[in-house]
């Protein structure tokens, strides 16, 4: 064998790195112009107060992208920062000690802007250790998003905390939720039935 | 010394003469052996040239040139995408976009900043997926499909409202794979 096709077939054999996707530097470029000076002024108001960033200017790019009027842009991010407000309120009054991170604001303002009430959420924050809070804020909100009354979802998923399942396992709440209508459980009969199962250590299974 | 030889040394000096003039023997391809010595010295190019062109004798056992025959051959089969790793807090997520009358479709959502990211067809199903590495969290994102359609998953397990009149997507990223 020749040396240099041993050392070209090496060069070959080293593997590409992967692109990773980042929030861009530039994204007021990509707002409207019209829309751009308010947004910033929301975005430094937050920053003030030491609200995240981040999601104000994730929800101006989408607007922007989807071509909604930028007046439009503006009221939902101020709407958003609202959420965000209400979040930290909510998480600082259940535990007064210590700093909200941004990602509980993010996923606390997250569940009540999908029909969670402060109570529910206050519940789940109590109960839900680290690992799992963002996970069953998350499922709760979105039960409640499929029409469920939000204290049936939170009781449900404070449960499902209290049997110590997964955040995998949570995550499959509402596939069993829909596995129960589709035995004919009504609405309401479908959730306690699931909450049955858990008590039995069972989820998922026909009690 | 004197002028004069003496007669011991006029014999010595006879002696010399006579095995100076007897003809030496030359084996028959001196000539070329000298000149192909001179030829090889006498080539041009660097060492780094010279060493790569050189010929090389591996002496190798079977069974290790199998096992270097079988990675090479993993290496160079196996897809590119599934070189996708997630780093610390980052999560690999695939998405499968069931368009198959769709020229184009794109995935926009809060793990891409919203900028569209092209999905890859499968030839054979005519359905659109692609593999992401995004930080781990609660993701919204849409389909767009022939550049001005935008379109929720209909794979998707959850939906929120967008706050401009639609619905997002929800991707619930854990860390590893999804």
């Amino acid at each position: 064998m020749k040396r240099a096709v041993l050392v070209l077939l090496l060069g070959i054999m080293v593997p590409a790195s992967p692109a990773r996707a980042q929030v861009p530097d530039d994204w007021a470029a990509r707002v409207p112009g019209s829309a751009i000076g308010e947004i910033r002024v929301l975005v430094g108001e937050a920053r003030a107060e030491g609200l995240p960033v981040e999601p104000l200017i994730q929800k101006a790019l989408e607007g922007s992208v989807k071509g909604v009027a930028p007046e439009r842009i503006v009221s939902t991010v101020r709407v958003f920062r609202a959420e965000l407000r209400d979040a930290r309120y909510l998480l600082r009054s259940v535990r007064p000690d210590s700093v909200a991170e941004s990602g509980d604001i993010v996923a606390v303002a997250f569940a009540l802007h999908r029909g969670l009430r402060p109570s529910e959420v206050r519940e789940l924050l109590e109960v839900a250790p680290d690992e799992t809070r963002d996970v069953a804020l998350q499922i709760a909100a979105d039960i409640t998003a499929r029409g469920y009354a939000p204290e049936d979802a939170s009781r449900l998923v404070a449960d499902a905390i209290v049997q110590r399942l997964s955040p995998d396992q949570l995550l499959s709440l509402p596939r069993f939720v829909l596995a129960e209508l589709e035995r004919g459980a009504a609405p309401d009969e479908a959730i306690n039935r699931v909450r049955v199962q858990l008590l039995r250590g069972q989820p998922g299974r026909v009690p | 010394m004197t002028g004069r030889l003496d007669s011991s040394d006029r014999r010595l000096l006879v002696r010399a003469v006579r095995l100076l003039r007897e003809p030496v023997a030359v084996a028959p391809d001196f000539e070329a052996r000298v000149l192909a010595r001179i030829r090889a010295e006498g080539r041009g190019g660097s060492t780094a040239l010279r060493w790569l062109l050189a010929p090389l004798t591996l002496r190798v056992k079977p069974v290790w040139g199998l096992a270097a025959a079988a990675a090479v051959a993993i290496v160079l089969l196996v897809p590119r995408q599934s070189e996708l790793t997630a780093g610390p807090g980052e999560a690999v997520v695939t998405l499968v976009a069931p368009f198959p009358a769709a020229e184009r479709v794109e995935v926009a959502g809060s793990f891409t900043s919203w900028e569209p990211v092209a999905l890859e067809r499968d030839p054979d199903t005519g359905v659109f997926q692609g593999r992401l590495v995004v930080p781990a969290g609660i993701h919204e994102y849409m389909f767009v499909v022939d550049g001005d359609r935008w379109v929720a998953d209909p794979l998707s397990d959850s939906y929120a409202d967008d706050g401009f009149g639609r619905l997002n997507s929800v991707l619930v990223a854990r860390v590893g794979e999804t």
